[in-house]
């Protein structure tokens, strides 16, 4: 437990520095802001107010440290475009990605776990062959193609399924839902390959373990023997893959999120830097982050709750 | 030889008395020749592309608009009336060069940073390591969208952003590898005979510890591959109308159904390169990992 705990800690530093390196590279972009508020012929005058009123023309360090200080008491400032809230406009966008995630990567576990424990009970034997030639396939097909081919084949042609846009888990749930199984099922079909794989060889490595001889000795069936007794030891390598996917996932949907026109973070991220919507960016960016600790952590966790050795 | 191949096999490797190292002498299966014999053709085209008596590829012909293949256009032409299958070929240039440059970049950095690491320990290990996290914490998308904004697309800076960028996982590697190497006999005996550090690390470590980054060098062109086409598919990479498969995938966004041939080529390449990519890439992995399993 200590481990995780020190672990947390050191994350800390880990989160501060991206936000500042991405305050600095923020900097750097070409563009005022004053003149996107205020369009290309204000009067000097008010271009100057405005200057002052945002503190543009303070140092950009000095600019950073008011930002991470209003941050940590949980304001991340208002737009400079819209005027909207940062911290609301995040949440929007986050609870799309959000739910977007969970359909995919529950969709990826319900597909990984029987065909893991499948291919690595049967290793060699043809069914093992058949799913890792499907999954170096799968793994072959860039997800913009898979996402255009699903979209051409249950969408277009067969038409059972919204092909873009999203619709709001509280207007309608049935219809969100309806809205984000296309791409929930393009994500989750890229993931698959990679948690089935590493499935497997866990899998293969605990069958050999002499606690399986003894279960299956005892003349339990099979069935028993894989998921009550060898399914849990082999769950450590699939855990750390299931972090990382989360939190690749929460900006590395972007792509989906274009071909589909779902209102995602990957996208706001994009817009936003288009528009020199800045602050929003950096907003998004700090979430960014902190997803990819909590993920971290979470996996640590995990670890501990699946083996309990570690928790010592 | 079964000592390790027997009891635990190795990844995607199949068990049953057969040991690691015997597959050295099992001829490759024909799938592995067909695979290496297209990369080869893509590579041939890519490279001689300039000579091949192809039309231009960014030559337009109203006349001949969203034609589907036939024997003047073989893959067809797209709504500008350009030469899909001549696209197709100079398309590979700019996937070819970047998946080949980056990895390069970064699994060398990745290599000597690493080693670094591991070998010397210490506080230069503690910023490295900060160092890694904080570009995993990064989301590189921000990143390649502010150098876009102030440099411009160019295929130099988009090689060195990523060369330099993306090396997180390659040191990773590399300084986990070089602690276990450090601890073997053969270091100590080298120490003992008074060797520098500077020797210890280029003449004993960095063979050993170079060896899993070649192993999974083809792996890593392929994921470059499928970058770089996600790239040009949203229009952050190479702007048009320089052709890559991306950007032409992206094209065909707007005629699905009605004009197949203009994504379906440069998709089908793409897919067939990284498909012949991962599996050369996961046989050669496969024989490297296992004379080092051997050792």
């Amino acid at each position: 437990m200590r481990r995780v705990a020190w672990k947390a800690l050191y994350m800390i530093p880990v989160a501060l520095t991206v936000t500042l390196v991405t305050y600095l590279l923020l900097n750097l972009l070409p563009g005022d802001v004053t003149a996107l508020m205020l369009g290309d012929e204000a009067p000097k005058a008010a271009i100057e107010q405005t200057r002052q009123a945002l503190h543009l023309d303070d140092p950009v360090l000095l600019r950073y440290g008011r930002w991470l200080l209003a941050a940590l008491g949980g304001d991340l400032g208002r737009s400079y475009i819209t005027g909207q809230q940062v911290a609301e406009a995040l949440g929007e966008r986050f609870m799309v990605s959000c739910q977007l995630m969970l359909m995919a990567q529950g969709l990826a576990l319900l597909l990984a776990v029987p065909t893991g424990i499948l291919a690595g009970y049967r290793a060699g034997r043809p069914i093992d062959r058949l799913l890792t030639g499907a999954a170096f396939g799968i793994v072959s097909l860039p997800i913009f193609v898979q996402s255009m081919l699903l979209m051409i084949v249950f969408a277009v042609v067969l038409r059972w399924l919204p092909s873009t846009g999203y619709v709001e888990f509280g207007d309608d749930p049935w219809g969100s839902l309806r809205s984000l199984v296309l791409p929930a099922v393009a994500i989750g079909l890229a993931e698959w390959p990679a948690l089935m794989r590493v499935l497997r060889s866990d899998i293969i490595a605990t069958l050999q373990e002499d606690f399986i001889l003894l279960a299956r000795s005892k003349g339990l069936p099979p069935g028993h023997v894989l998921f009550r007794h060898a399914l849990r030891p082999s769950c450590l390598s699939i855990v750390t893959v299931i972090g990382l996917q989360i939190a690749g996932l929460i900006n590395g949907a972007l792509i989906v999120e274009t071909i589909f026109a779902l209102p995602g973070l990957g996208r706001l991220l994009v817009e936003a830097v288009h528009a020199r919507d800045l602050l929003i960016v950096q907003g998004a960016v700090t979430l960014i982050a902190v997803i990819y600790v909590v993920a971290n952590l979470g996996v640590d966790l995990l670890y501990a709750a699946i083996d309990p050795r570690i928790r010592r | 030889m079964t000592l390790l191949g027997g009891d635990r096999p190795v990844d995607g490797r199949f068990p049953g008395g057969e040991a690691a190292g015997a597959s050295r002498k099992r001829p490759m299966g024909w799938f592995f020749w067909l695979c290496l014999g297209w990369l080869g053709l893509v590579v041939a085209a890519a490279v001689a592309a300039d000579w091949l008596p192809l039309i231009d590829p960014l030559a337009t012909d109203f006349i001949n608009t969203s034609v589907g293949p036939n024997g003047r256009f073989w893959f067809g032409t797209d709504a500008l009336g350009r030469d899909i299958f001549s696209r197709v070929v100079f398309g590979s240039r700019v996937s070819l060069i970047i998946g080949v440059a980056v990895p390069a970049i970064s699994l060398t950095i990745g290599l000597f940073v690493g080693l670094i690491a591991g070998y010397y320990r210490g506080w230069l290990e503690h910023v490295i390591l900060f160092y890694v996290n904080v570009t995993l914490a990064f989301p590189g998308l921000v990143l390649l969208l502010v150098v876009l904004a102030v440099v411009g697309a160019d295929l130099l800076v988009l090689i060195l952003l990523f060369g330099i960028y993306g090396n997180g996982g390659a040191i990773r590697i590399a300084r986990a590898n070089t602690l276990t190497f450090v601890e073997r006999d053969f270091v100590a005996a080298a120490r003992a005979m008074g060797a520098s550090d500077f020797r210890i690390i280029v003449q004993e470590l960095l063979p050993n510890v170079a060896m899993p980054l070649i192993s999974i060098a083809l792996l890593a062109v392929s994921g470059l591959i499928v970058f770089e086409g996600a790239l040009s598919f949203l229009g952050l990479s190479i702007p048009p109308p320089a052709p890559t498969w991306g950007n032409m995938i992206a094209q065909g966004m707007s005629d699905l159904t009605t004009h197949p041939w203009v994504w379906g080529f440069p998709a089908g390449a793409l897919f067939l390169t990284v498909l012949a990519l991962n599996f050369v890439g996961d046989v050669v992995r496969g024989r490297l990992d296992a004379r080092e399993s051997a050792l």
